[in-house]
C-alpha cells in the first residue's frame, strides 16, 4: 500500500482510530492504514466484523471514538462543516442498503450528487444517460427505485456513486445482489475507474472477485481488528464467528 | 436497451428536481397541510367573525345614539287633545335645532304599543292619562346635545316635557360592546397562538419523517445551506398553498353564510364586511393576507429549525 513510487501523501489515513456506538463496546479497535491515490482495496470479514462502520468512517458519516482519521491530507476533526462537504464530494459511496430516494426516479437519484453541488443539469445530462445506458438500466430512467429488481437498484446506487468521478469510490457490498455476470462486469467497471486513478475501496463476502482481482490489497476485519493480505493469497481462513 | 427516441425530452428540468428533493406529498407533509388549513381556517372565521361584531356594535350605537325621546306629560286637566296639541309644538321647536334631522310625534297607537310590555294589553290603559312621545332623529355626524334641547324647551317655557337621550343605554351598550370585542380578540389570539404550536409541531414532524432524505443529500455532499434552503422552499410552499387554502375556505364559509344565515342582518353586514367595496372589505382582506403571512413564516422558522437541529446530528461527536 505504501507504495513509494506514488508521489503525494496518503488519501486516507487512520491512526489508532477507535469506534464504538454509544457505550457499548468497541466496534473497531486500533485502526491504522494509509491508503494512497490509485490503491485497490477489498475489505473483508466475517458479518458484524465492523466493514460498514469502517466504511462509515471513511466517507464522513461517523466521527471516530478515538485515534484520527485525515481525509486528503486534512484531519477530520478539526474541520467546519462547509470544508467537510467538499470532502464528501470527492468520495463516492455505494451502501450496503443503496439509500436511493423513492420519490425520485432513476435518473434523478443518480443525477443528485451532481444537482446537490449546483451544476447546470445541460452540462451533464448526456453524462448521466450515457452512465445510465452503461450500468444496463437505459430504458429504467423514470422508473421509482421501488419498482426496480435489486440488482437495478444496486446499479443506480452504482451509477450515482460514480457519476461525479470521484477520487476515492467506497461501495458496501456493491455485487451481494447481482449475477455472477453482472457482478463480473461491474468488478471491470470499479477497476477501470482505479486505473484512471480513483481509489477504491469495496467491502465483500465473495471470494470469487477478490481472487479475481490481482494486485488489489486485502484488508481482513475481525473482532475488531485489520490485518493485510494480498488478494491473490485469497482469503485467509474466516476465524470461527464468536 | 436503447432509450426510445424522446426520453431526454420527457425528463425533468433542473428546477423541477431541485423542487422535488423532498418528497411533496408523503403522509407526514399531508398533516401538515392539514393542520395549516384548518387551523387557519379557524383563525380567518374568528378574525371574520371579530369584524362583524364590530360592524354590527357600530350600527346599533349609531341608531342609538343618533335618536332620543321626547315625552309630553299630560297637565292637570288637560285633555288629551290638548297635550297632543301641545306636543306637536314642542316637536316643531326640536325640529328647528341644529343637530336635529326631523321629530315626529307618535300616535296614541303607537305610543300604547311602546308601552304595552310595562302596562299590559288590558283595557285599563285606555283609561290612563297617555304622555305624547316625539321621536326625535338627531344627525349622526353632529348630534345636538341633550343639554342643549332642554334649554331651548324650557326657554320656551314648554311645561312637563322630559327629553331623554338613550344615554343609559348607549353607555352600557357600549360597555357590552368593549367586552365582546376584547372578548373575541382573546379567542382570535389564543386560535393564533393554538395555529403556532400546531404548525411549528406538524411542520418538525413532517421534516423528521424527511431525516432519510436529508441525510442522504448531507452524506453526497449536499452543504448544510444547501439542504437548509430546500427544506424551507419546500414549506414555503407547502404552508403557502394550505393557508391560502384556508382562506378560501373561511372566504367561502362567509359567502355561504351570506345567503343562508338566518338573519338578515346578518346577511348584510356579511355582504358588507367581506363582499362590499368599502374599507371595512379591504381591512378583513388585509387582516386575511396577514393571517397567511404569519402562518407561512412561523412554518418557514420551525421547518429551518428542525433542519438545523438534523443537520447537527450528522456527523456528530457521538456518532
Ligand atoms: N448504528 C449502530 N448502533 C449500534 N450498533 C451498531 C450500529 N451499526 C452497527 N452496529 C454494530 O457494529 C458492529 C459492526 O457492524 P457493521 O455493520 O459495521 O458490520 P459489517 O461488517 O458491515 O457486517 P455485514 O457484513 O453484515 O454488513 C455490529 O456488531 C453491529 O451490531
Ligand atoms: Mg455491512
Amino acid at each position: 500500500m505504501d507504495a513509494p513510487d506514488k508521489p503525494a501523501g496518503p488519501l486516507i489515513r487512520f491512526e489508532n482510530v477507535g469506534l464504538r456506538y454509544g457505550a457499548g463496546a468497541e466496534v473497531l479497535r486500533d485502526i491504522s492504514f494509509d491508503l494512497r491515490a490509485g490503491d485497490m482495496v477489498f475489505l473483508t470479514g466475517p458479518s458484524g466484523a465492523g466493514k460498514s462502520s469502517l466504511l462509515k468512517l471513511m466517507y464522513l458519516a461517523l466521527r471516530p471514538s478515538r485515534g484520527l482519521v485525515r481525509l486528503f491530507g486534512q484531519d477530520v476533526s478539526t474541520l467546519p462543516r462547509p470544508a467537510l462537504a467538499e470532502l464528501r464530494r470527492r468520495i463516492g459511496v455505494v451502501f450496503q442498503d443503496f439509500r436511493l430516494l423513492d420519490h425520485l426516479s432513476t435518473f434523478e437519484n443518480v443525477a443528485l450528487p451532481l444537482l446537490v453541488r449546483g451544476e447546470q443539469l445541460k452540462n451533464y445530462r448526456q453524462d448521466v444517460l450515457e452512465l445510465l445506458e452503461w450500468v444496463g438500466l437505459g430504458g429504467r430512467i423514470h422508473a421509482r427505485p421501488s419498482v426496480l429488481s435489486g440488482g437495478e437498484q444496486q446499479r443506480a446506487a452504482i451509477a450515482r456513486a460514480i457519476v461525479s468521478r470521484p477520487e476515492v469510490l467506497l461501495a458496501d457490498e456493491p455485487t451481494g445482489n447481482v449475477d455472477p455476470a453482472l457482478a463480473r462486469r461491474l468488478m471491470r467497471l470499479f477497476m477501470e475507474l482505479n486505473r484512471m486513478g480513483a481509489t477504491v475501496v469495496i467491502a465483500t463476502h465473495d471470494p470469487e472477485i477478490i481472487r479475481a482481482t490481482p494486485g488489489a490489497t486485502v484488508m481482513h476485519l475481525n473482532r475488531g481488528f485489520l490485518q493485510f493480505h494480498a488478494s491473490e493469497d485469497g482469503l485467509p481462513l474466516q476465524e470461527a464467528p464468536e | 436497451m436503447t432509450p426510445p427516441p424522446n426520453t431526454e425530452d420527457a425528463l425533468p428540468s433542473a428546477a423541477h428536481m431541485r423542487r422535488n428533493l423532498l418528497p411533496r406529498m408523503h403522509a407526514p407533509m399531508r398533516t401538515f397541510m392539514v393542520a395549516v388549513l384548518t387551523m387557519v381556517w379557524l383563525a380567518a372565521l374568528a378574525a371574520g367573525a371579530l369584524l362583524l361584531l364590530r360592524q354590527a356594535i357600530g350600527v346599533w350605537t349609531e341608531g342609538v345614539v343618533a335618536e332620543a325621546t321626547a315625552q309630553v306629560l299630560p297637565l292637570d286637566g288637560e285633555r288629551a287633545e290638548q297635550t297632543l296639541a301641545r306636543a306637536r309644538r314642542v316637536a316643531d321647536a326640536l325640529a328647528g335645532q341644529p343637530g336635529v334631522r326631523e321629530t315626529r310625534v307618535l300616535s296614541p297607537a303607537e305610543g300604547r304599543a311602546l308601552l304595552e310590555p310595562w302596562l299590559g294589553d288590558s283595557g285599563l290603559a285606555l283609561n290612563l292619562p297617555m304622555p305624547v312621545l316625539i321621536a326625535v332623529r338627531l344627525d349622526p355626524r353632529g348630534p345636538a346635545r341633550i343639554e342643549d334641547l332642554r334649554r331651548v324647551l324650557k326657554e320656551r317655557r314648554f311645561a312637563n316635557v322630559m327629553l331623554d337621550s338613550h344615554g343609559r343605554w348607549v353607555r352600557e351598550l357600549s360597555d357590552l360592546a368593549s367586552t365582546s370585542l376584547l372578548l373575541g380578540a382573546g379567542v382570535l389570539v389564543l386560535l393564533l397562538l393554538a395555529l403556532v404550536v400546531l404548525v411549528t409541531h406538524a411542520a418538525r414532524s413532517a421534516l423528521e419523517a424527511n431525516r432519510g432524505v436529508i441525510e442522504v443529500l448531507h452524506l453526497i455532499g449536499a452543504q448544510d445551506r444547501f439542504i437548509a434552503r430546500q427544506v424551507e422552499l419546500h414549506f414555503l410552499r407547502g404552508a403557502f398553498l394550505a393557508a391560502s387554502a384556508g382562506i378560501g375556505l373561511a372566504w367561502l364559509t362567509f359567502a355561504l353564510l351570506a345567503f343562508l344565515a338566518p338573519a338578515v342582518g346578518i346577511r348584510e353586514s356579511i355582504r358588507e364586511v367581506f363582499f362590499g367595496f368599502g374599507e371595512q372589505t379591504l381591512q378583513a382582506y388585509l387582516i386575511w393576507l396577514l393571517i397567511i403571512v404569519i402562518t407561512t413564516l412561523v412554518s418557514l422558522t420551525a421547518a429551518r429549525i428542525s433542519a438545523t437541529r438534523i443537520l447537527a446530528s450528522m456527523f456528530h461527536e457521538n456518532g
